[in-house]
């Protein structure tokens, strides 16, 4: 019989905020950079997507609230995706084969992100779900 | 080739912002409407949920064969006194909404 208890693997627990720190201490990383500024105001929007998905996905899966992971990881899979992009511009002249690797890489990694979304979608669109059956229950 | 990376790099982010204000419109709803936010309780509610609707199926099964019986009793005692039963008609076919 469900009990609420329900408890997530504890190896995850700790993997995933590592992962989403990981990626918004990269955000924040990239404003302190010099070079950053260089790149222009896509940049900027990448790096704020990165800071706030990060913040936000990491939040929630320290609270393993889905509301944090469901807002953030479309920003982070974005900017893992423009960042294979960026990287791989101006090396592809000099190392193409390298710079395409480096692109498909990132590109997975956005892939991985945007799979992840999908399961907590999944369970957003339960938790509406339940919540509009029981209100109509309830009425 | 420069405008086609940058329409790359616009549509990406274009896209990515768009998820963004939709799942932040739809936690908003979810919020609102005190869905739960925790992913393991909202599973469990799920379930829990579902139990529920068992359960009222269940009592329903009950109650319908109550009657059932009550029916079949009072049909029992129309015969017995040489009454006529009324038709209850055929049966319901399988893979037919529709009573008869």
């Amino acid at each position: 019989m469900p009990d609420g208890s329900r408890k997530r693997d504890k190896w995850l627990r700790v993997l995933m905020p590592m992962a989403y720190f990981c990626m918004f201490a990269a955000g924040v990383l990239l404003f302190l950079s010099d070079a950053f500024a260089e790149l222009g105001p896509i940049a900027y929007v990448m790096g704020g997507f990165l800071v706030v998905g990060g913040a936000a996905s990491l939040w929630g899966s320290l609270t393993e609230k889905w509301v944090g992971e469901f807002v953030g990881l479309p920003l982070l899979a974005s900017s893992f995706g423009v960042f294979g992009v960026i990287q791989a511009v101006p090396a592809f002249d000099a190392y193409p084969l390298i710079a395409l690797a480096n692109l498909l890489l990132l590109w997975s990694v956005a892939d991985l992100l945007l799979g992840r979304w999908r399961q907590v979608k999944a369970v957003s669109t339960i938790a509406l779900h339940v919540s509009e059956k029981e209100r109509r229950w309830n009425r | 080739m420069e405008s086609v990376i940058n329409t790359l790099i616009i549509a990406l982010l274009g896209t990515g912002g768009a998820a963004f204000i939709w799942a932040v419109a739809r936690s908003i709803i979810a919020w609102k409407n005190s869905a739960e936010l925790r992913e393991d309780k909202a599973v469990a509610r799920l379930e829990k949920f579902e139990a529920s609707c068992r359960e009222d199926l269940e009592f329903e099964r009950r109650v319908s064969a109550y009657w059932q019986r009550m029916a079949g009793s009072m049909e029992h005692v129309l015969i017995r006194n040489g009454l006529e039963v009324p038709p209850i008609g055929s049966p319901p076919q399988r893979g037919s909404a529709r009573s008869v």
